[in-house]
């Protein structure tokens, strides 16, 4: 073995893990990539709590997770790591105290704050793979523009109604964020309409694409923008490419 | 000639509608399909589709499944399928 060889699993690991790393292409050595491996997920709200809790069954080893403010009643029909009995009390604290009940392996991050300007590069420094799971889109710009000059994947998850999209995004070969939407949207509010249901369809989705993103699994969702509509249970793939000119990743890999 | 004009996130809400067919002139753009829905219609639809009488920079729009980015220098066919969306978030 040599110092490049990763620590084989453990035997807890080899029990947690026994039916999924019989997935072909999968195996022992894409659950030691994810064990390796480390997730920022900004947010841990009605998306990021469902792609945490995946990342976090599936044996990804650390995620670094940034969510501000205390729990109030209105998460409570989304954000599936915050309970009724910690209303009150840090959405944080809360996050962690659910993932360690399922996975006590797990080294995590938590930040009891919103990725901004400031904590930014610092928190984009240490994932391997970025999931936005963000209602604001200061908040995500920053990231987008974080991962761009660090060159991070990140999976973009984002829902409203009944309606999610999910593309899976690689600096400097692919659409940034800022691809496929230049500009803040004056329109756009922090509360809007939606079910549980529906971020939670996407945040499985996304865990998923960060799962095949860092066990180098399958074909990520790259260059496509997927939409759904659960409404009537339509969906789409749109074919997305970098905006010539654009102000996050203009220039970058070209 | 016909096209299909597909509404995502809020725009959906504004028009109140998931989708629509809409008469356009020959080799008109995607930018004039786009103009011509907002003056029909008018608020609150026009509000999130122009901004100071141009398309809004943060609409995204896809003819037949391909994104666009140039909405003034692409024309639509008959029988073409936009889709259109407002920006949209996680929370
Ligand atoms: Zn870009």
């Amino acid at each position: 073995m040599t110092a490049d060889d990763p620590r084989p699993l453990s035997d807890d690991e080899r029990a947690v893990y026994a039916w999924q790393v019989t997935v072909p292409g999968f195996g022992e050595v894409g659950q030691q990539k994810l064990r390796d491996a480390s997730v920022l997920i900004s947010r841990v709200g009605g998306l990021g709590s469902v792609v945490a809790y995946e990342l976090a069954a599936a044996g990804v080893g650390r995620l670094v997770l940034a969510h501000g403010g205390d729990i109030k009643k209105s998460d409570l029909n989304r954000q599936l790591l915050m309970t009724w009995d910690a209303l009150g009390t840090s959405r944080i604290a809360s996050v962690e105290r659910r993932l360690r009940d399922l996975n006590p392996r797990l080294d995590l991050h938590c930040i009891a704050e919103n990725v901004n300007d400031e904590n930014v590069t610092d928190l984009v420094a240490r994932a391997d793979v970025v999931v936005d799971c963000a209602p604001l889109f200061e908040e995500r710009f920053a990231m987008n523009r974080a991962a761009v000059q660090q060159g991070k994947p990140v999976v973009e998850c984002a829902m409203y109604e009944l309606q999610a999209q999910i593309t899976t995004m690689i600096p400097g070969r692919t659409a940034c964020l800022a691809c496929l939407h230049p500009e803040i949207p004056p329109a756009w509010k922090r509360e809007f309409p939606v079910f549980g249901a529906v971020s939670g369809a996407v945040a499985c989705l996304g865990a998923m694409e960060a799962i095949k993103v860092i066990a180098d699994l399958g074909t990520p969702l790259t260059d496509r923008l997927l939409t759904m509509d659960l409404r009537d249970m339509t969906t789409r793939t749109i074919r997305i490419a970098r905006r010539v000119g654009c102000e996050a990743c203009g220039g970058v890999g070209q | 000639m016909s096209v299909t004009v597909e509404w995502f996130g809020q725009l959906r809400d504004a028009a109140q509608v998931g989708e629509e067919d809409l008469e356009t002139e020959p080799a008109a753009s995607v930018a004039d399909v786009l103009r011509a829905i907002a003056n029909a219609r008018g608020a609150p639809l026009s509000g999130l589709l122009l901004r100071g009488g141009d398309i809004a920079r943060t609409l995204f729009v896809s003819l037949d499944d391909e994104q666009v980015t140039d909405l003034d220098g692409t024309t639509v066919a008959d029988g073409a399928r936009l889709v259109v969306m407002t920006p949209i978030s996680g929370g």
